[in-house]
């Protein structure tokens, strides 16, 4: 009778282990659906979502406080973004904290991720509604070409005019008696001119570009798979690169003639009365600073973008190695 | 040659049919008022506790060598720290229910098909109807319950120990705290990962119960049969397992479950 | 019956009541006609062999009586009950009134000589009190003579000894008739020897009535009271040990080949 009562206990050990452990596995696998702890519902509202599922994460300061609960279209223009966060959680997020969505690496899930705002905030409560920000996606890099591709445009029709009026015949160029500055000035606005048409090239590229990416060949398969798409780029990046650099060492030589034209006691202002001319020289160089800037802020943020990052990298080896920077 | 093969596929399909109506009369039986219970305990004890080491060293194995294998791969996508998830995710779904099966198949179906049909040519079954005893329900009936019940359980189990084993491989070249692992992988496993198994195993404990005790019950042939029993019943289940898989992946597909 | 023979029997016991009846008795399988048309009767008290060669439907016959086959044709009266058309429940309660001792013992190899010999107690809801089973495996045991194997299991046992086991589960019952199948088939002259007298020592402590199946002549000698030669699915030839060592018949002839 020992014997028959030993396997009884064994038998009886058996299951329940079976047992524990598999109510032990269900109710793990129920925690993680927010089981653990009571969560609240804030929102967000976006354009687009991209490919955003519910169950994605939601991080604040890379730590999982939630997930995506719903998504619901809104109207045309709007998808509202419902997140379950954590109660507990919740506390450390403020009202103007601001909402993203990204991914989880190269190959990973869409997550969302919630950053700080600026300034001091209430905390936030059940149907909060969160500020968004556009996500950084190929549609930010394409935005950034984009606004690029307009500043280039305004810059090249600006140096267009300021050129032809300073060329023309009987300008104010012609009064000048210092021949070395003037055949300096021409100098720099055949530069100028140079630069303006290389400008306009570069726009229409990536104009093209941008309308292959666009045209739905996506931004990997055109930048990464495609070796002529790839070799495009490149050059179209050289290109925006020289531009910048012509483009600065243009303005350096016009605004030294037109701190020639400022100075009461210089040359130049003695000789040019024409302050028409002056005002369109002094407009087109602060376009032309502008220009310059904005054009270098683009070509960082372009450096920042990740599939940029390589070539870049790439070119910042060769000039160690020619042992010229640029700037 | 034709003809044999005719043959063949003819007694394929007899085999085939004869085991439906064996199941058929196990279903008449299975809610039977007397129930054998001490007979069913004995038989969970056997087919579920004393086959727990051989199928608990399987599924340990099988997490340590999955986990050891996938690694190479994952790290050249750079997903190494993907590797207890998906681990999770081949065992929990698949790898758990099958080998739990086919190892039972293996110990549980040869030995019902060697016991049973050692117990018809020795007439211990008729010897059984002669003492006021349904040897159906005595010795099918259980046996089938039992194998049903357990195989889950054992199938449960094996999970946790190929889960626990794929926490060593993962240590093997990283250092990962249980906490984190369980975590990671809790956090890939849904309940549409883990109830799928457990229903289809429920249908693998049946098949190896009904075919073990079909061709046990159905031995001839003296000793000789006794050997063909034992082996046939291991080529059926295992064979049966593998056609119940693919009919649950099916299903869970339809379901829309995968 | 002549007045001789019925104050041989008066001697040692058997009656005219007649404990086994089959009339007519046929069974095939397939086109494999085993037994077609054998008559068959059993007085109480008596010893009845059906001789017969392997395979010529002797077994067939008992277990039709015990319906462990079912007979195609024909009737069969045990005990005054039709075994042919009785209930499940019915055919139980009259099946722990009929002995069955199989050829191989046929013991459960996963229990002890004890839980083998408890195991129609408890299946027959004759006794489930420790106590009582205790002490009918107590008596049974003496009585075949091996009490010392009460712990041990069947493969710890000789062909002999399994035999006496089997038999010991047979008598547990208390049977009013009891069916031997090839008693001492696969056992040595000698454990034969002391197998049938045994089965006739207990046979006379019980008070059973038996019909014995076998092609062994030695049994035939030893213990049976009349002999019913089987051949060919019919009654043969029928008649005691010396009618049938008399006898020119060439099929009874065919028996004492090797006597």
């Amino acid at each position: 009778m020992s014997k028959e009562g030993n396997v009884a206990v064994r038998l009886g050990l058996f299951v329940l282990v079976g047992t524990v452990l598999l109510v032990l596995g269900l109710y793990l696998l129920g925690s993680k659906r927010g089981l653990f702890s009571s969560t609240i519902t804030v929102s967000a509202e976006f354009r687009q979502v991209g490919g955003l599922r519910p169950g994605n994460n939601v991080r604040y300061a890379g730590i999982n406080v939630g997930t995506v609960e719903r998504l619901s279209i809104m109207n045309d223009s709007t998808v509202r973004v419902d997140i379950a966060l954590r109660e507990d959680q919740a506390a450390h997020i403020r009202s103007n904290a601001i909402v993203s969505i990204g991914s989880d690496g190269l190959m990973g899930n869409k997550l969302m991720n919630i950053e700080p705002g600026d300034g001091p905030g209430e905390p936030v409560t059940d149907g909060s509604m969160l500020h968004t920000s556009i996500p950084l996606d190929t549609d930010a890099m394409l935005e950034t070409l984009d606004r690029t591709n307009e500043n280039l445009a305004a810059i090249t029709s600006d140096l267009r005019q300021l050129a032809e009026r300073l060329n023309r015949p009987g300008s104010v160029l012609d009064l000048f008696s210092d021949t070395v500055l003037a055949a300096q000035l021409r100098g720099s606005l055949s530069e100028l001119n140079a630069s303006a048409q290389a400008a306009q090239s570069a726009t229409e590229q990536a104009n093209a570009l941008i309308a292959d990416v666009r045209g739905g060949k996506g931004a990997l398969g055109t930048l990464i798979g495609d070796p002529v798409a790839e070799q495009q780029v490149k050059g179209l990046l050289q290109q925006l690169q020289l531009l910048s650099d012509s483009l600065s060492s243009a303005a350096g030589e016009v605004e030294r003639f037109s701190t020639g034209l400022n100075d009461p006691k210089g040359l130049a202002h003695a000789l040019t009365q024409d302050t028409i001319v002056a005002s369109d020289v002094r407009r087109s160089l602060a376009n032309l600073e502008q220009g310059s800037e904005l054009l270098n802020e683009n070509l960082k943020a372009l450096q920042r973008n990740w599939f940029f990052r390589r070539y870049f990298r790439e070119k910042e080896k060769d000039l160690k190695r020619d042992g010229s920077p640029k700037d | 040659m034709v003809r044999g093969t005719a043959a063949k596929v003819t007694s394929v399909l007899r085999d085939a049919g004869e085991l439906m109506a064996f199941a058929g009369r196990f279903f008449q039986q299975a809610f039977h008022k007397r129930f054998e219970w001490r007979e069913f305990f004995r038989q969970c004890y056997i087919n579920g506790t004393l086959t727990l080491p051989l199928v608990g060293i399987t599924a340990f194995i099988m997490g340590l060598v999955l986990t050891v294998q996938s690694r190479p791969t994952l790290e050249r996508f750079g997903a190494a720290s993907m590797l207890p998830a998906m681990v999770a995710i081949s065992v929990v779904r698949e790898i758990a229910p099958v080998i739990t099966a086919i190892i039972g198949a293996g110990k549980i179906g040869s030995s019902m098909g060697a016991e049973l049909g050692s117990m018809k040519v020795t007439e211990q079954i008729d010897a059984m109807e002669v003492s006021g005893t349904n040897p159906f329900r005595y010795l099918v009936v259980t046996r089938v319950w039992s194998t049903t019940l357990m195989i889950p359980v054992l199938m449960v189990i094996s999970d946790a120990i190929a889960i626990w084993a794929t926490w060593i491989g993962v240590n093997i070249k990283d250092d990962v705290s249980w906490g984190l692992f369980y975590r990671q992988v809790f956090e890939s496993l849904e309940f549409s990962d883990f109830l799928p198994a457990l229903i289809k195993s429920y249908f693998f404990g049946f098949a190896i119960g009904i075919v073990g005790c079909y061709r046990g019950y159905g031995t001839e042939k003296g000793t000789e049969g006794v050997g063909q029993a034992a082996h046939s019943a291991v080529v059926t289940a295992s064979l049966l397992i593998f056609i119940l898989d693919l009919m649950a992946v099916q299903v869970t597909d339809i379901l829309g479950l995968n | 019956m002549d007045a001789q023979t019925s104050l041989e029997h008066a001697a040692t016991g058997i009656t005219d009541e007649r404990v086994v009846e089959v009339r007519g008795l046929r069974k095939a399988f397939g086109s494999n006609v085993v037994l077609d048309g054998f008559d068959l009767d059993l007085r109480r008290g008596e010893n009845l062999m059906v001789l017969g060669k392997s395979g010529s439907g002797k077994s067939v016959l008992i277990k039709c009586i015990m319906r462990l086959l079912q007979a195609d044709a024909g009737t069969i009266r045990v005990l005054g009950q039709d075994v042919l058309t009785l209930d499940q429940e019915a055919l139980d309660r009259l099946r722990v009134r009929i002995g069955f001792l199989f050829q191989s013992s046929a013991l459960y190899d996963s229990m002890t000589v004890e839980e083998n010999l408890e195991f129609p107690l408890r299946r027959h809801w004759i006794t489930r009190d420790p106590k009582q089973t205790d002490a009918l495996v107590d008596e049974v045991l003496n009585a075949v003579g091996l009490p010392q194997t009460r712990r041990m299991y069947p493969s710890e046992l000789s062909g002999g000894m399994k035999r006496r086991i089997g038999l010991a589960r047979t008598l547990i019952l208390k049977p009013e008739v009891v069916l031997y199948d090839e008693p001492t088939t696969g056992l040595d002259p000698i454990t034969g020897k002391e197998i049938v007298e045994l089965i006739l020592k207990l046979q006379r402590a019980y008070n059973t009535s038996s019909i014995i199946i076998s092609h062994d002549l030695n049994v035939a000698k030893l213990a049976a009271n009349r002999i019913i030669v089987l051949h060919e699915g019919r009654n043969h030839v029928e008649g005691s040990y010396a009618d049938l060592r008399a006898s020119n018949d060439p099929v009874v002839r065919s028996f004492f080949i090797f006597m």
